[in-house]
């Protein structure tokens, strides 16, 4: 591919004229057909309608009509977002088959913006796992090592810049997501504030934890597609009427004074952390401490409960989102024979992955009326408090530095019979979450076996800005060199 | 359902008055009934393979009551915002039915099992 | 029988009149084929989310403050589970910890005057798709017109002790919520349901009995009769040493019983939570104020107002309120001539209701007749004179067509001599003592003034002539 791998690469190229949004669609195209059989991000790619959008970019700029950075580049859509024409299945297959009828707002400002939308990217089933294994298509494997998870539930999104399948790449983040796939992988990941990107078209996991995030490979690629996306929608009763800032133009600010802390909770000795993580993030603060910035220590003294409190919210949350899927109005359906009662329990029965059909039980169980009280509201309680938290911490400090994921890329395999342990690789992903705050993973380092380890930074709500800026100061002083991979 | 919550409220009162950790069970009865409300077939292996891990995960979840929050309001919306209104006026979607790729799609209804 | 009383609490679905769906821009109309009507979000396809539509809500704030309720400024919008293939999302959004208003009174007129039952709440819900059986025994099929369409669900308190008492509610809350121009009341179409809870117990027994609901009401008439049924069917339960179940009956109004919707041992789970795609509802002291100055003078203040200024019965004016349409006839006529009585009988006897003539036509009519210059027959002719023409007033056609009261002494004596003396035989038979033959003669005055003599006047003449003879 040159020398343009990344999305601002790309968008200078196109700019100055060194190359042209079809040559990087088809050599992008043309990579995925050699090299995705072994790695599994796609669930599909549009060719036809990949190349008729970047036909119509490089004749928008021939015309000097260019929609601007974002206009010609290739971007990958994690399947759970709604394309317009293109499959939408959740990689499930109670959703097999089925075509999006509309656009998520996500796609209509990317379309917008003149991005070429290249395919729709493998995942776990509806959002729900940490490590792409819980597709039910392809498992999706990790390009920096194959026999590794890339993470999830973004698997395709993280491994497709990973594997420079994508310039851009977009995902949802409920428990983790983004940011961990994006720590798996050695990519940059960002989840936003909740409310700040639109969910109407986004198949819904758990409607107060999802946000759509980005993926890039610098952190100045992920600001870019992130502005690309953001923004307040009439359509999405949660979205929030504040406007965007342009994340890339203060990428730079120097962050001399900056305060930045570090949860104590997280040093215990109970968190089962890897010291090779520990001590790549201990590197990371201090050289931020070089640049200027202030670390201290802060205490989230209920961050201890977050996988708890998470794992009743969204899966009592996903049980009733995933109720309207019954084969009734879309999709297929198994058992019409037995009655509409027999049609409901096959169709679901059958067509949901283990995974899925777990969190579904749980989360009917914690709802259901004798265990109301002491789970779910139990739990949005804790949440309360988790908020609160974050919201003293942040009167002391700007923003919020902690290990992505405990450890780094596992073997595939290895966690999928063993589910609780899956969960409990979200412990610092989940806060953020839990009190809709932005966080975003940069890459920190190698572990001795040549796997990527994610550093993260927590922000105050809206302000991507601020965290963009430390993890892109963070990111050039660290100067990780992530070669791409073959 | 009736003696399995019977069960779950006991349970979480002698958690708390006697602070007894009693391990989290799930009867078979139970996991039937939830998977009867979530409308969901399961195998008898599924049932068995499914009533352990929601025990695993609920036994997990016990470190919740160890925080006291009688005193604190279950949070309402994560960031504090109103809803939104919107004007009443008709939007007519423009195009085919959407309903016209069900599986059930048979003169512009949807054809379903009896229902009785 | 006689031992037990009933106790009735009613719940009522009123689809409201918007434009647009509650949580969706598809139209909100009662349309015939089926599916037309139905947007993205209604179908619940993958992605799509719900946004209030402002007018419920402010339609919701109007039946409130009619109600005289309690508004809680911060009311919250709940998920409801159950699974049936009319409900498209697995789940209704309804209002369940925190509904929009609460702790209301609605006063209605009943034949022993005017009672009040308690509201216990108001709240916002989305109504469900329709399921349709025919013929085929295999399978039923799905019309999502009617989800997603808003609803207002009034409960009252239990209240009520007879049926007429909860048919005289269904029938004000339905003047109500047309009055206020939130649903049209079309019963047959399903606008204004009701569901009833019944229970029964001894006039002396303080504990209310286990209570019974009954759905799929929707006409006054089945209501009464569907409580009646069910009070019966529960004495007679409890009489032969049965228990009462807690159960849903649906009423079958073909054969007049009710039949248990749901098994006995299913107590539906619905699993309620707030739901995470809707922040709370506010409600502001100053929105409720602007909606209170958009209500104009409710039905029930008119029933009263009716009877005290205007003396008009309380069955006429229930009868006058009972229609949007004629309440509006009747006030726009007093404003044009003041003599409400008269107006009233003649739009509820003469019209039966169907307002043909203008109300300056009317107003005009009514004042000839008080006014004594045409007689009540002659007024009936001008009626019909006037049907579907609009161009022409009653005083026109008197002056036409010389229709004013005979008052003229003079030319009368003139008429009734002539009469009587062409009439010689049906006088013979009134000396004879065969008084009716009066009428014949006096039908006979009338016929020959082409019916303006005035009445009183010609009948005096005639029998002072009689007597002479």
């Amino acid at each position: 591919m040159n020398n343009i791998n990344t999305l601002t690469q790309a968008s200078i190229a196109l700019k100055f004229g060194k190359t042209t949004s079809v040559e990087l669609t088809q050599k992008c195209i043309q990579r995925i057909e050699s090299i995705d059989e072994n790695i599994g991000c796609y669930l599909c790619v549009d060719k036809i309608g990949a190349m008729k959008q970047a036909i119509d970019s490089d004749a928008r700029r021939k015309f000097n009509q260019s929609l601007g950075e974002l206009d010609g580049i290739p971007i990958g859509i994690k399947d759970m977002i709604s394309c317009k024409g293109l499959p939408l299945n959740a990689s499930s297959k109670i959703l097999q088959d089925y075509l999006a009828s509309y656009d998520a707002t996500v796609i209509r400002n990317l379309r917008s913006k003149g991005a070429v939308i290249i395919g729709k990217l493998n995942q776990d089933e509806f959002g729900m796992g940490s490590s792409g294994e819980n597709s039910a298509y392809k498992i999706c494997k990790n390009p920096v090592n194959l026999s590794r998870t890339p993470g999830g539930s973004s698997s395709g999104s993280a491994a497709a810049i990973a594997a420079n399948l994508a310039f851009g790449t977009l995902g949802t983040d409920t428990g983790g997501s983004v940011r961990q796939p994006a720590a798996f992988t050695g990519t940059v990941g960002i989840k936003p504030t909740y409310g700040r990107v639109s969910r109407f078209g986004v198949i819904a996991f758990a409607s107060s934890l999802d946000q759509v995030g980005v993926f890039g490979h610098k952190v100045e690629d992920a600001a870019t597609l992130l502005s690309g996306i953001a923004g307040y929608d009439e359509q999405d009763s949660t979205s929030i009427k504040i406007s965007v800032p342009n994340y890339n133009l203060t990428l730079n600010r120097d962050i001399k004074g900056v305060r930045i802390g570090i949860p104590k909770e997280y040093l215990n000795k109970d968190v089962a952390l890897d010291p090779e993580v520990k001590t790549c993030v201990e590197n990371a603060i201090s050289r931020l401490r070089t640049l200027g910035a202030k670390v201290y220590f802060i205490s989230l003294p209920h961050v201890h409960l977050s996988v708890a409190a998470y794992h009743i919210i969204s899966t009592a949350e996903a049980s009733s989102n995933l109720a309207r899927y019954d084969g009734i109005r879309y999709g297929p359906r198994i058992g019409f024979e037995g009655g509409f009662k027999n049609l409901y329990k096959e169709t679901r029965g059958k067509l949901f992955g283990a995974e899925v059909k777990r969190r579904i039980l749980l989360g009917t169980f914690v709802l259901s009326a004798s265990c109301y009280d002491s789970y779910y509201i139990k739990a949005q309680k804790i949440r309360s408090l988790i908020v609160d938290d974050f919201r003293n911490a942040f009167t002391l400090v700007d923003a919020i530095i902690c290990p992505t994921v405990p450890s780094v890329a596992y073997p595939l395999g290895e966690r999928i019979n063993d589910p609780l342990k899956m969960y409990l690789g979200d412990i610092f992903t989940i806060p953020a979450n839990l009190a809709g705050l932005p966080g975003i993973s940069i890459p920190g380092g190698f572990s001795k076996e040549n796997l990527p380890i994610g550093i993260q930074l927590i922000g105050r709500p809206f302000e991507e800005s601020n965290i963009l800026n430390i993890a892109h100061m963070l990111e050039k002083i660290l100067k990780i060199n992530n070669e791409p991979v073959k | 359902m009736l003696l399995s919550a019977v069960y779950i409220y006991f349970y979480c009162i002698v958690n708390i008055i006697y602070d007894i950790k009693l391990p989290m069970q799930i009867s078979m009865d139970c996991i039937e009934k939830i998977a009867n409300l979530a409308m969901l077939a399961l195998s008898k292996t599924e049932l068995e393979t499914y009533k352990k891990d929601l025990e695993n995960i609920l036994n997990y979840v016990k470190v919740l009551e160890s925080v006291d929050t009688s005193k604190v309001e279950p949070i309402r919306c994560v960031i504090p915002i109103e809803l939104n209104e919107r004007v009443d006026e008709v939007h007519e979607k423009i195009g085919e039915s959407s309903l016209r790729n069900s599986a059930g799609f048979e003169n512009n209804l949807i054809k379903v099992p009896k229902i009785i | 029988m006689a031992d037990y009383e009933v106790i009735i609490g009613l719940e009522f679905h009123i689809q409201l009149l918007t434009n647009s769906k509650l949580f969706s821009s598809a139209r909100n109309g009662y349309e015939n084929r089926p599916n037309t009507n139905v947007d993205d979000i209604d179908i619940a396809l993958p992605g799509t989310l719900p946004v209030i539509n402002s007018k419920a809500v402010e339609f919701a704030i109007k039946l409130g403050l009619a109600l005289n309720c309690k508004f809680n400024t911060t009311s919250i919008f709940s998920r409801k589970h159950y699974f049936y293939p009319d409900l498209p999302k697995g789940y209704q959004i309804t209002q369940h910890d925190l509904p929009i208003c609460e702790y209301g009174n609605l006063n209605f007129p009943t034949k022993n005057g005017i009672k009040a039952v308690e509201i216990e709440r108001i709240h916002i819900e989305e109504d469900s798709g329709k399921s349709l059986h025919m013929d085929d025994i295999n399978c039923s099929y799905c019309d999502y017109n009617r989800a997603g369409i808003p609803l207002l669900e009034v409960v009252t308190r239990p209240d009520l002790r007879s049926a007429e008492e909860a048919m005289d509610v269904y029938k004000a809350l339905r003047t109500l919520v047309i009055h206020l121009d939130i649903c049209d009341g079309n019963m047959q179409e399903g606008s204004i349901r009701a569901d009833a809870n019944v229970s029964i117990r001894k006039h002396d027994e303080k504990i209310f009995g286990i209570r019974t609901e009954i759905k799929n009401i929707n006409s006054v008439k089945f209501l009464g009769q569907a409580i009646n049924h069910e009070f019966h069917r529960q004495i007679l339960k409890v009489e032969s040493g049965q228990r009462i179940n807690r159960e849903t009956r649906l009423w079958d109004s073909h054969n007049k019983i009710s039949k248990p919707l749901r098994d006995k041992e299913t107590i539906l789970d619905y699993r309620y939570f707030p739901d995470p795609d809707l922040p709370p509802l506010i409600i502001s002291e100053s929105r409720i104020r602007m909606v209170h100055n958009l209500i104009q003078e409710l039905p029930i203040q008119k029933q009263i107002r009716y009877q005290e200024e205007f003396q008009l019965t309380a069955n006429e004016a229930s009868i006058l309120i009972s229609n949007k349409v004629i309440t509006l006839y009747f006030e726009q006529t007093l404003k044009l001539y003041k003599n409400a009585k008269n107006i009233a009988n003649w739009i509820i006897n003469e019209m039966q209701l169907s307002p043909m003539i203008t109300i300056f036509q009317l107003a005009q009519l009514i004042r000839l007749i008080d006014d004594k210059i045409v007689t009540t027959k002659i007024a009936r002719y001008i009626y019909e004179k006037l049907l579907n023409n609009q161009a022409v007033m009653p005083i026109e056609i008197v002056a036409d067509e010389k229709l004013e009261i005979q008052h003229d002494c003079e030319i009368l004596q003139e008429i009734i001599k002539k009469i009587i003396i062409n009439n010689p035989t049906e006088v013979q038979k009134y000396k004879s003592g065969k008084t009716r033959v009066f009428e014949f003669l006096m039908g006979q005055v009338i016929k020959n003034t082409r019916g303006v003599a005035d009445p009183n006047m010609a009948k005096t003449i005639l029998k002072e002539y009689l007597d002479q003879i």
